[in-house]
């Protein structure tokens, strides 16, 4: 690891001004990214910002029966949370299937949803990768991509999303309040991340310095009837294969509401909006929920070794439906 | 204002024995790397709306002893009068807000920067030299210099001699480093140990009284719950957490909830078993 310069702001004002101007500034929270890929000189950062003493922790419920999540709770405050497991079973659902309890207890949600991709070429600074250094070539093509995306990919980049919690938090329709140099904004989860493109160093919308405060979930009957179904080599401490977070909104045998998302099946958490509309207005059964995932996998291709995930999308995501509607 | 607020370590964390506090700059006491106004009728800037009104010119024209750059020197304006020292607040609120509306703008980004760095340069640092930091770990506090890049585990096992946590794969994959901060357990490789100050560490050197093994630890031994004993450490202080959580006691919840630590010997059994021991009450 390089050696660094640490400061740890009391007010958010002091970290997002250093933060947005000073050259190598970098924020830390849990730490579970920045120290692990720091260890690999995948990032290099001079000044390390602990943002922990900013009062952004707190977990509460909104006017309108959502909840509000400081960015610096942790996973396993926000997998305990009453508010979260009721309103959002999804999102518990994603934290619970998400990493180590120890890892749990130190990554925070603002964190969580910005993780790197573990794309093991880009975890290896002695590989080509545009991600890294955009140019060089991704050495995943036509390498090792077993855990690569099916959809969403570039020429440049084929590397997949790792976050179950972002998955999950788009079925919710979550909120991602930001502040920066130039005020507070809010972002939909969804349209934060950007696709790999030409530029696969850019990940996400965020401007330089801007600080993820809080992540709120807005209140939903298909939020409420909401899960996730997580498909990978262990049953527990692995990251996806294949990820469905669904949410369902039924009235009297009919899908009034859809939402489906897919985790590491591409380059950023995926909306399959197509599959939502193929949905909506039709009887639950076993039937909708098939050519549902059939929808689901159009326009997929795989890459040789995560040829795979095209059947395992279409198996998954029949089943976290199947599984979605029993819930209601 | 306190007056224990002013004797604050480095990094700070009130200690008892904290040697930094003296006066510097009028209106502001030197506490390491974080200054603080000590007058406590000065506005707290936590409280204040990030973006809000400028504040009125006539705040802006004071200048402080010793202040690195005189916002108005930067932007051209006149500054007249030497006023009191600037508050805490106000010269960052204006050149922070003095900045945004410039980035929007499009103003020059130079001077622009120039403007922002003499906000920031009131957010002092560490590093990369070794800084001295105070640490409390199994219940005492001990002062040992840090480079902030540091991890815990490594100030545990190579600074502190507590060898007793064990460094596996280094990369938060393995659970070998598992360790307790504020009761709750981490891996202590991925863990800055500067940033555990004011926390409270505990290891597996701290988890028995004396010569009297923590019921956990009695329970490994009388389940022979290792092998190579390796990820032994790291077992252990997971499962002292994981009683604190309150999960469910059957044996697939124990191994879920155990999922975070590795045994490349393969005692799984055996280690699930002390921990059922323990957690369902029964030793």
């Amino acid at each position: 690891m390089n050696p660094i310069r640490y400061a740890r702001p009391g007010d958010a004002g002091d970290a997002i001004a250093t933060a947005s101007v000073e050259q190598g500034a970098q924020y830390i929270a849990g730490g579970t990214t920045v120290i692990d890929l720091m260890k690999l000189h995948v990032e290099e950062p001079e000044l390390l910002i602990d943002i922990t003493e900013l009062p952004m922790r707190a977990i509460s419920a909104t006017p309108g029966g959502g909840v509000r999540i400081g960015a610096l709770a942790t996973m396993a405050d926000v997998a305990d949370s009453p508010l979260v497991a009721s309103g959002f079973p999804v999102v518990a659902q994603a934290l619970l299937d998400s990493a180590s309890p120890q890892l749990r207890n130190m990554a925070t949600i603002g964190g969580n949803v910005l993780q790197r991709t573990r794309c093991s070429y880009f975890r290896d600074k002695s590989q080509p990768c545009n991600k890294r250094k955009p140019g060089r070539g991704c050495s995943a093509l036509d390498g090792q991509n077993r855990f690569h995306s099916v959809i969403g990919t570039s020429p440049h980049c084929i590397c997949s999303h790792p976050s179950d919690l972002a998955t999950g938090l788009i079925t919710v329709d979550a909120l991602v309040h930001t502040r920066s140099l130039v005020g507070a904004r809010v972002i939909a989860l969804e349209d934060l991340y950007v696709l790999p493109g030409d530029r696969p160093d850019i990940e996400h919308v965020l401007r330089r310095g801007e600080l993820i405060e809080a992540i709120e979930l807005q209140p939903s009957a298909h939020a409420r009837n909401s899960a996730y179904l997580k498909v990978r080599d262990r049953a527990s401490y692995e990251f996806a294969l294949v990820s469905v977070a669904a949410a369902l909104a039924v009235e009297a045998g009919t899908v009034r509401e859809a939402r489906v998302a897919l985790g590491s099946v591409a380059p950023k958490p995926w909306r399959a909006h197509d599959v939502e509309a193929a949905l909506i207005g039709k009887p639950v059964n076993d039937a909708t929920f098939a050519s549902a995932a059939e929808v689901a996998v159009r326009g997929m291709h795989g890459y040789g070794h995560n040829d795979y995930k095209i059947p395992m999308t279409r198996a998954a995501v029949r089943r976290a439906l199947s599984m979605t509607a029993a819930r209601a | 204002m306190r007056s224990d607020e002013t004797k604050l370590h480095p990094l700070g964390k009130s200690t008892p024995d904290a040697k930094i506090g003296t006066p510097t700059k009028k209106g502001w006491t030197s506490i390491g790397i974080f200054d603080r106004p000590t007058d406590s009728s000065a506005p707290r800037w936590e409280k204040g709306p990030f973006l809000g009104s400028l504040p009125s010119l006539g705040r802006l024209s004071r200048t402080a002893p010793g202040q690195v750059t005189a916002p108005g020197a930067v932007f051209g304006f006149d500054v007249p009068g030497k006023g009191r020292a600037m508050s805490h607040l106000s010269r960052r609120w204006f050149l922070v807000r003095a900045v945004a509306p410039a980035l929007v703008l499009g103003l020059r980004p130079q001077l622009v920067c120039a403007a922002a760095v003499a906000t920031v340069t009131r957010l002092s640092r560490v590093g990369p030299q070794p800084s001295p930091v105070a640490l409390s770990i199994n219940g005492r506090t001990v002062s040992v210099d840090l480079e902030p890049r540091e991890t815990l585990l490594d100030t545990l096992r190579d600074k502190l001699g507590l060898t007793g946590t064990k460094k596996g794969c280094d990369q938060g994959t393995c659970g070998a480093c598992t360790v307790l901060v504020d009761g709750k357990r981490v891996n202590s490789c991925l863990t800055l140990a500067i940033m555990t100050q004011g926390k409270s560490v505990t290891t597996i050197e701290g988890l028995a009284s004396g010569e009297t093994l923590h019921p956990m630890q009695r329970a490994f031994l009388e389940h022979d719950g290792f092998q190579c004993g390796y990820c032994t450490p790291g077992q252990i202080v997971s499962a002292v957490g994981l009683l604190s959580e309150h999960r469910p006691t059957d044996d697939a919840s124990v191994r879920e909830w155990m999922s975070g630590n590795l045994c490349r010997c393969g005692a799984y059994a055996n280690i699930a078993a002390a921990v059922q021991s323990v957690a369902g009450g029964a030793t």
